[in-house]
């Protein structure tokens, strides 16, 4: 598996783009800053949906079985599955039991993770992604590189390119209006074709047995209301406990994500329709090994804003594909590791620590600190690369004998400005600041002698 | 054992211990004339606001935004529509849908969210397969926030329920924002007292 470090530098060998991308990035920030200044009680809010999943995480089972019990009640079939694998099983089961052959899917980020459409396709299933970045994403063979923008790495041009070798746009046409016209037709007919519709789920409701899909689009409504099938599939840890919750993770979701105040449609399914069938899968795949470490249980705190991508210089600048992982960027970073410590050794070292993921985090995940934590566990489980333990080897040592340290600071002052700029590719695009005059200690020491004089 | 004890055994001995019930308090602010509020957040998220005395002058209003709309489905007393919708329709029959009028149950002032149930939308589809869509309100529905919104509404009294609080958009194509990526090209808000 390639490491993030390779990943980056594929993306940052294209320095326009990389601008382009970081600049993009930080204007969804800079939205989600605006929406949230014009909320007062905004931390109050970030405690409120903090507190309610830590509950969450502390009566996980209970909720589980209550949201079983009423959504049965309901008339809605629950299913389990342990991992990725069962939850393909259960969904071909479905689609094969009524017989489908077209399924239209909205973003699903778990279906993803659960390599869901190959799987499906291997077994003659026809999978349409109809959220536009998706459908855009499965043109290019490729998943999405974020995780509320799944596109959001291309430009229109290329989409254009994809476009008119797909569904027939004009050669050359790169105009988001009449692109976005052409995807509307392409998927009307898919949505009046399918036998069965898939989604993902924001929130489920323990206490109801109902659960709650977001979209801007309006693309899962459009599936699910024509077809006569609706699979939903969740991760266990979506549950919250009442209706009444749903306030302030909403008030949340929208604003962290692109700063808008609330998505264009927020769906609630409690029963399915007449004469249709409403099935949902609950999957645990790794989040209840996730759920046993102290250190990282938090993680699963998250409702999958993307606000920490939106602000993590790193994702900006090095794309979301350098990651490897379904969910990149920072919350990725801490989620991954869990599912195979030696796949994704190298995403929690893909951070500068500064700690803007976690002031953004909509649920107070303290994202930084674990992704430190991570890089704890993972040197003591393997090996690091031979030049990170050399360094780290001097660094200890210059940092334990101090007039060591003074020295290396004065070599460090003369030679850094002579260090060539292209030393690792994250330097390209970059400039030092110039070093200041004097150092701290010097600076120091004459300040205490001004001050005795 | 299966996967359902398998699962819930997992997290019985990964969970932490539970703390004393869960609290919060939101502060509560005063965001002023919730009316204004709630038709500001109706032009900022794309759609349109029309004030009206009565259903006569929302049926006005409806005739004059959409003088081409042909196949007109309304589900609101006093709206004629062009021809009716039952439950038991198939939905797609609905796909010829030129403008969609329905009523909203509670309105949402810091973010133009329409409460809308499926009794008063007889088919789940209609707000999305129409090409338009007109929703009406009145000015008692209005709440502040979504918290006064739950707390008037009952989700699980009915199948489905929806918040809709714009037209169907996508800024997908580098972040360009387009209204009608699906479903309804255009939103009209119509405000009854």
């Amino acid at each position: 598996m390639k490491s993030h470090a390779e990943g980056a530098t594929t993306f940052l060998t294209d320095r326009p783009r990389s601008k382009w991308h970081d600049d993009t990035l930080w204007f969804v920030r800079a939205k989600r800053d605006a929406a949230m200044h014009n909320v007062p009680e905004w931390e109050d809010l970030r405690t409120a949906g903090s507190a309610i999943k830590d509950d969450v995480l502390a009566n996980l089972d209970t909720y589980l079985l209550q949201f079983e019990r009423a959504a049965t009640a309901n008339g809605v079939k629950v299913l389990w599955a342990a991992d990725a694998d069962e939850h393909n099983r259960h969904v071909l089961n479905i689609l094969q039991a009524h017989k489908v052959r077209r399924l239209v899917k909205s973003k699903s980020i778990l279906t993803e993770e659960c390599h869901l459409n190959p799987y499906l396709e291997k077994n003659g299933i026809e999978v349409v992604d109809t959220d536009l970045g998706e459908r855009i994403v499965q043109f290019l063979g490729k998943p999405p590189s974020h995780i509320v923008m799944p596109a959001i790495h291309l430009k229109k041009k290329e989409i254009g390119d994809i476009f008119h070798e797909k569904i027939g746009t004009r050669a050359g046409e790169d105009d988001p209006q009449k692109l976005t016209e052409a995807a509307r037709g392409h998927l009307r007919e898919k949505f009046l074709l399918a036998d069965a519709a898939l989604t993902g789920v924001n929130f489920a409701i323990a206490e109801t047995g109902g659960f709650v899909v977001c979209t801007n689009e309006g693309n899962a409504d459009m599936g699910v209301h024509l077809a006569p099938v609706h699979v939903a599939s969740m991760g266990i840890e979506k549950i919250i406990p009442r209706a009444e919750h749903l306030a302030v993770f909403l008030r949340l979701l929208a604003r962290s994500a692109t700063g808008q105040s609330i998505t264009s449609y927020t769906s609630h399914f409690h029963r399915p329709a007449p004469g249709c069938h409403l099935y949902i899968i609950l999957v645990d795949n790794g989040r209840s090994r996730q759920l046993g470490r102290p250190d990282f249980r938090n993680s699963l705190k998250c409702i999958r804003c993307g606000a920490c991508m939106n602000t993590c210089p790193v994702y900006r600048r090095s794309g979301g594909y350098s990651y490897g992982f379904t969910v990149p960027g920072p919350i990725g970073s801490i989620l991954s590791p869990n599912l195979d410590l030696k796949a994704y050794s190298s995403l929690p070292f893909a951070s500068t620590l500064c700690g803007s993921c976690t002031d953004v985090c909509p649920v107070k995940i303290n994202i930084h600190e674990q992704l430190f934590k991570w890089r704890q566990v993972i040197s003591e489980a393997h090996a690091q690369p031979l030049s990170k333990r050399l360094m780290m080897k001097a660094a200890g040592r210059v940092f334990a004998k101090p007039g060591l340290f003074r020295l290396s600071a004065r070599l460090a002052r003369a030679l850094l400005p002579l260090l060539p700029e292209r030393i690792t590719i994250w330097g390209r695009s970059r400039e030092l600041p110039a070093n200041p005059g004097e150092t701290f200690r010097d600076w120091y020491i004459k300040k205490e002698k001004q001050n005795r004089e | 054992m299966n996967s359902r004890e398998q699962i819930l055994n997992a997290i019985r001995s990964a969970k932490p211990s539970a703390d004393a019930a869960v609290s919060y308090t939101i502060r509560p602010v005063d965001v002023g004339d919730i009316i204004a509020l709630f038709e500001s957040w109706v032009t900022k998220n794309g759609g349109r606001f029309f004030r009206a005395s009565g259903i006569e002058e929302a049926a006005e209003v409806i005739r004059r935004e959409y003088p081409s709309a042909y196949h007109i489905i309304s589900t609101v007393d006093g709206i004629e529509g062009s021809r009716p919708v039952r439950v038991e329709d198939d939905p797609h029959t609905l796909a010829d849908v030129d403008l969609a009028v329905v009523q909203g149950e509670v309105g949402v002032a810091e973010n133009a969210a329409i409460w809308l149930s499926e009794s008063r939308l007889v088919k789940r589809v209609l707000p999305f397969i129409a090409q338009d869509l007109a929703i009406l309100i009145r000015e008692k529905d209005i709440v502040a926030n979504l918290h006064e919104a739950y707390a008037r509404i009952s989700v699980a009294e009915e199948g489905y329920g929806v918040f809709v609080s714009a037209p169907s958009k996508t800024a997908d194509i580098e972040q360009s924002l387009v209204i009608g990526a699906h479903g309804p090209r255009s939103l009209s808000v119509i405000l009854m007292p």
